[in-house]
């Protein structure tokens, strides 16, 4: 395992956004179906909060119930702001024929930034547990995977609706994917560069004695 | 993301949500 398997990981992760794009934009699914996927979505995402990411955080009680609430209020502030510069509507799932009113300039832009605030903190923690734990944890990648399906449709569709060309559409979920991989691939190297953290990997820096590092010998 | 499911799927959304999380939870501990 290295950063570079994590970064794979994490476009892995992310080309639901792609798929649910390209489902999108050929097949239209109706806003009911599309809708079911968001509820799945978010059923997988609570079990991976619950099962996967808070229990292997719980060795300092404080610092985990400190990193969650700032995490929660970043989000709040992010998507708050985002929502202010005509992001509202980046999960409403309109058919493009059905938007009469003019979307705002900037909305397209904002959607975008919408769903990057949502992947990078995903990947970013997916490539830190593939550093502490060297395996993929298969239910946080499955909620992911899923949830990013109807961020992707959804997106999709407003983005349409918004007048933005397929094209572009098309290049900014990539750009998405892309910033995916990398987040993971620095989630990683954060883990690989911080040994002595509590419950990281511990490796030796340089040979020598050393009784808390992996023996040389 | 839960409001704009509801919104869209209808009372199903609470079915398939549980649905989830019941899949994931078994992954979780397979």
């Amino acid at each position: 395992m290295n950063a570079l398997t994590a970064a794979l990981w994490g476009a892995l992760a992310a080309s639901s956004l792609l798929l649910g794009s390209a489902l999108a934009l050929w097949l239209h699914p109706s806003g009911r179906l599309v809708g079911l996927v968001m509820g799945f979505g978010s059923g997988t995402l609570i079990s991976a909060v619950a099962y996967e990411l808070v229990p292997q955080a719980t060795r300092g009680d404080l610092p985990v119930a400190l990193g969650l609430a700032a995490g929660a209020l970043a989000f709040f502030l992010g998507d708050r702001a985002i929502d202010r510069r005509g992001g509202e509507r980046r999960e409403r799932i309109a058919a493009p024929a059905a938007s009469a009113t003019p979307k705002p300039a900037g909305a397209g832009l904002a959607i975008f930034l919408g769903t990057l605030l949502d992947g990078i903190p995903e990947s970013l923690v997916l490539g830190m547990g593939l550093s502490l734990g060297g395996a993929v944890g298969a239910a946080f990648l499955a909620a992911v995977f899923i949830s990013n399906l109807p961020e992707g449709m959804a997106g999709t569709t407003s983005m349409e609706a918004a007048g933005m060309p397929r094209k572009t559409i098309f290049c900014l979920w990539v750009a998405l994917l892309v910033a995916s991989a990398a987040a993971a691939a620095l989630g990683y190297a954060l883990v690989q560069l911080a040994p002595e953290m509590e419950g990281g990997p511990q490796r030796p820096s340089r040979p020598g004695p050393c009784s808390r590092c992996w023996p040389t010998r | 993301m839960m409001p704009e499911a509801s919104a869209q799927g209808g009372k199903a959304v609470g079915l398939v949500t549980v649905c989830g999380f019941a899949v994931a939870t078994a992954l979780a501990f397979i």
